[in-house]
């Protein structure tokens, strides 16, 4: 299958010069970084492009590491941080192990050398696996456009089934995950058809222990519509409580309760449901276990 | 190896000239912005032993080819985004007269029956076996998840790859890296 006519390609190697091409071609012009989702959308002709600006030779989307912003200690992942590197690289897989089990699912290994965070987030599926990780972690993400920059919350970032906040002429940047506080951890696990396909139903939570009592949690439910939910109304039960098995799925219910879910062509919503409640315990289970080995 | 120049030049009319090198061979041609990688290599090249299977979503992973010393699927690239890019493909593995080990291994165990999945599954055993020396069989199943095979029910390709591991493990350093050298 062929792409439809595209008439031109550039592959500019500044941010400055990338924004001025994005103001200069307007709707007419798309971004493309891995490709792993765009390049099929432009076999299907799903997409009217007729400009590609190429995003890979950028320099600016490509920082990666932990640094310090007014004294808050982050990591930064430029919008280029390939999945293979979440998947691999030794400071996620030890400190912020949820990004590391979610792009672990992402598609294969071919996929996964070739397909970026930025990508994935600007791109938002409802079932892709990055949204929940970078929900679950409280990230701000950078955009930039010919006008300026802002920040925006990873909350307020997903506006419905491939919405996000990414205007025209804006790009992303990077993102930023601040580094967990002392006693917290974070599990992500996705329940699919076939391995490295979409979600039919993925939790991930982060959860803040004090001994055996919970803080805080942030809990958030992907392969839903439009985007992930966030479960609040778990959250609200485990804030203060010691925690048992007992409890977790008394937790585990609340979110099979909470989270509206749907029948389509992947799952009923019954069977979503079902799979929310064994899946949500297991979650909880791991980021509680996380969270615990990084208190000794 | 020396890394190559991008040709970075726009023809205009929705074509470009871009230059890679493909098997250690340099080429500098002038094409269609929409063409796919895999056609490029297909129709441009010559080099028909990348295949085209799925043809849409990059499902099936016989396009696979190594580029910049990952396994990526070619179907799911333009060719111009390869423009500098240093490429192998199947041709590049080995030779009839001395058969790559990923190859022997194939031979060996009988890692194939129609061969239409065998130089994408190749492409992807060659990323794996890079960098890992002693691969689990859980390691090589995550490993070629990217690449169906309708035909050996994949217990074939598993032995193939193991094969292919233990000669590469009782090799030397320099000549793991001669093989290996993408």
């Amino acid at each position: 299958m062929y792409p439809a006519t595209i008439t031109d390609y550039m592959a500019p190697t500044t941010l400055d010069e990338c924004i001025q091409l994005l103001e200069q071609h307007g709707s007419q012009a798309k971004l493309i970084a891995g490709g792993q989702s765009f390049v099929p959308l432009l076999k299907l002709r799903m997409t009217d492009t007729s400009i590609v600006i190429d995003i890979n030779r950028i320099i600016e989307l490509q920082e990666f590491g932990e640094k310090n912003i007014s004294q808050k200690r982050i990591l930064r992942l430029g919008a280029l941080t390939k999945h293979k590197t979440l998947a691999t690289h030794p400071l996620v897989v030890s400190k912020y192990p949820i990004l590391s089990d979610a792009a672990k699912f992402i598609g294969d290994v071919q996929v996964r050398n070739r397909g970026t965070i930025g990508g994935s987030l600007v791109h938002a599926d409802p079932a892709a696996d990055l949204p929940v990780p970078i929900l679950v972690l409280d990230s701000t993400l950078r955009i930039v456009s010919r006008e300026g920059e802002r920040t925006v919350s990873a909350d307020d970032f997903f506006l419905g089934i491939m919405m996000t906040v990414v205007e025209q002429n804006e790009i992303l940047v990077n993102i930023d995950i601040p580094a967990p506080l002392p006693g917290t951890g974070a599990a992500y696990y996705k329940c699919c058809a076939v391995y490295g396909d979409f979600a039919i139903i993925s939790v991930g939570a982060s959860v803040t222990m004090t001994d055996d009592s919970c803080d805080s949690s942030r809990i958030y439910v992907g392969g839903v519509y439009p985007s992930p939910q966030r479960a609040v109304q778990t959250e609200a039960f485990l804030q203060g409580k010691a925690i048992t098995d007992d409890i977790l799925q008394q937790a585990a219910d609340i979110l099979a309760d909470e989270i509206p879910v749907e029948t389509d062509m992947r799952a009923t919503a019954e069977y979503r449901r079902i799979l929310l409640k064994e899946h949500g315990f297991k979650v909880l289970s791991k980021a509680i276990k996380r969270a615990k080995e990084d208190n000794i | 190896m020396q890394p190559i120049q991008e040709a970075q030049q726009t023809v205009g009319n929705g074509m470009k000239t871009i230059q890679v090198r493909v098997n250690g061979k340099i080429a500098k041609k002038e094409v269609p912005i929409r063409m796919l990688l895999v056609d490029f290599i297909r129709e441009e090249l010559a080099l028909t032993g990348t295949h085209v299977g799925c043809s849409v979503e990059g499902r099936c992973g016989a396009c696979t080819i190594v580029l910049n010393g990952d396994a990526v699927k070619s179907c799911l690239m333009l060719a111009v985004q390869a423009d500098g890019a240093d490429i192998m493909t199947v041709e590049g593995l080995g030779t009839t007269d001395k058969l790559h080990p990923i190859q022997q291994g194939f031979w060996e165990k009988h890692g194939l029956q129609c061969g239409f999945c065998t130089p994408g599954m190749m492409m992807s055993v060659y990323n794996l076996l890079k960098t890992t020396r002693h691969p689990s069989i859980d390691e090589i199943r995550d490993a070629l998840v990217g690449n169906l095979c309708r035909c050996t029910g994949y217990e074939h390709i598993i032995q193939a790859v193991q094969y292919a591991a233990d000669q590469v493990a009782a090799m030397s350093k320099e000549e793991r890296d001669e093989i290996f050298s993408y």
